[in-house]
């Protein structure tokens, strides 16, 4: 809970002085292209990988591609890159869709 | 590329068999091991290629993730030369085919001519031949300096020339000597005399004493201006006579042809056959000579082994493909005959009197008789008729002693 206070703190801290989350919280940072390429940043590794289904973790949330198919062009640390034909982007934070 | 250079590096294509198999891209991608082509084959199985020489942590990595991992198959270069080290004859016979082709490229096997005009190719390839560059030469023994004096020194008709061998094909460049116009001797005596037979319309007498006159019919041969010039005061003197004459020509030319002809019919059946070429020597694939029957087609084509640009090698494959043909006798139509034959006629008389010359008066008849087709044309032209003639040493002396004598 107090880990949780203080994302939630570093989010508040980071929108009101105008600075970027995914860089003072670590907040994922989604780049989609169209409908054919996602670019995530700041991810915390696969979960799933399908066809038609690609979860992404990533700090206090999950991060949810759906489409056909979908590829992993190139993943390391930081950045995974996703092709194929993207339809639906879902996000999920503590268990609950937002 | 980079997946290119990942390939000629080698791969492996790996299969990860697990609860969570997509742990391991995970892994690797902590690890910093690139891989591409992943791809799920069901709930518990991935696939997925990886360089070969990261196979053992992914092996590693695996056993982390509680994954076992399986090679499909690698491929790449590492492999390639394993797969040969097992194949030694083949890859003995893979040198030696390389070793071959790079000695190969160190022969002339191919010439080519380029920038002739009035002398043949195949006077240059003689040349070239005596200066001991030929098909089969070894082309680091000669220097384009050395060739281009030896073959100048044969040729003086060539002003120039360069060879340049790009793999085993010689291309020689070569620039032809330009003539030099003949020189007229103004000083050298000389008679203007008649070149056709005409009646004179106009002469010019630049210089000599005029025999001739406007108005005279003179024929071919015949002295218009004599170069033996006097004034009355002084003896006769050789001189270089100069005049323009124009004069009124007759002409009559006749041109004949065959009423009919055989006219060829291609058949249809178009027999191929092949022969391979190598260096000089060549090698039927057919039975027999290659002397056809009379009525027969014979159209060669020549595929030469090379990489344009590359090398060439001494051997190409010859196919000759041989058509029959039979021929029957058709009557071609008259009208169009005649008038085919009135313009080669036109042609040819307008060669005769030359580009300044000019036809006055053209009259064609057609005649048919024992078959054949007469054209006559009837021409009154305009043209100059004055040509030097140099006069004789003994000619002029003994001129200028018959006047001497009068005098």
């Amino acid at each position: 809970m107090v880990f949780l206070r203080k994302q939630g703190l570093a989010l508040e801290t980071a929108e009101r002085f105008d600075l970027p989350p995914e860089l003072f919280a670590g907040a994922p940072r989604l780049t989609l292209s169209g409908t054919r390429r996602a670019l995530v940043e700041n991810h915390r590794g696969l979960l799933e990988y399908g066809r038609e289904r690609i979860e992404i973790g990533g700090r206090r949330m999950h991060l949810r591609l759906l489409g056909e198919g979908l590829e992993l062009r190139a993943m390391d640390a930081d950045c995974i890159v996703i092709t194929g034909t993207i339809t639906a982007v879902e996000l999920e934070q503590g268990g609950r869709n937002k | 590329m980079i997946r290119m250079t990942d390939r000629f590096r080698g791969f492996t294509r790996i299969e990860a068999v697990g609860t969570f198999p997509t742990g391991l891209l995970n892994r690797c991608a902590q690890a910093k091991i690139v891989f591409w082509d992943a791809e799920p084959a069901d709930a518990y199985t991935l696939r997925l290629t990886i360089r070969t020489r990261d196979l053992r942590r992914v092996q590693e990595l695996g056993r982390i993730c509680r994954c076992s991992v399986k090679v499909l198959f690698a491929g790449g270069t590492p492999s390639a030369l394993a797969r040969l080290r097992r194949r030694a004859v083949m890859a003995i016979g893979l040198v030696a085919c390389l070793g071959l082709l790079m000695w190969s490229s160190l022969y002339i096997w191919d010439m080519e001519v380029i920038g002739e005009e009035t002398v043949s190719e195949a006077e240059i390839l003689a040349a070239l031949d005596k200066a001991g560059v030929r098909i089969g030469s070894f082309w680091p023994d000669f220097t384009s300096d050395s060739i281009r004096s030896l073959v100048l020194a044969e040729m003086p008709e060539l002003r120039w020339m360069t060879v340049n061998v790009r793999g085993s094909r010689a291309e020689v460049i070569v620039r032809e000597r330009i003539q030099k116009p003949e020189i007229v001797d103004e000083n050298a005596p000389t008679d203007v005399v008649a070149e056709k037979t005409g009646i004179i319309t106009e002469m010019r007498v630049l210089w000599g004493q005029p025999i001739a006159v406007q108005g005279q019919t003179v024929l071919g041969g015949e002295t218009l201006v004599s170069g033996m010039t006097t004034n009355g005061f002084a003896p006769a003197q050789a001189e270089h006579a100069m005049a323009e004459v124009w004069a009124r020509t007759w002409y009559e030319l006749t041109a004949v042809s065959p009423l009919s002809g055989e006219q060829k019919i291609e058949g249809e059946r178009e027999k191929n056959r092949w022969a391979l070429k190598i260096g000089g020597r060549r090698i039927n694939f057919y039975a027999g000579s290659g002397i056809l029957g009379a009525n027969c087609d014979k159209i060669k084509k020549e595929y030469q082994l090379a990489v344009p640009g590359l090398f060439v090698l001494p051997v190409s494959l010859l196919r000759e493909s041989l058509t029959p043909y039979d021929t029957v006798t058709v009557s071609p139509d008259t009208g169009r005959l005649q008038a085919e034959l009135e313009t080669s006629l036109r042609e040819q008389l307008i060669r005769e009197i030359g580009p300044e010359g000019e036809i006055l008066s053209p009259c064609y008849t057609a005649v048919e008789a024992d078959g054949l087709l007469y054209v006559t044309l009837r021409a009154e032209c305009r043209e100059r008729i004055d040509m030097l003639r140099p006069l004789e040493t003994g000619e002029w002396q003994t001129d200028l002693m018959t006047r001497s004598t009068n005098d």
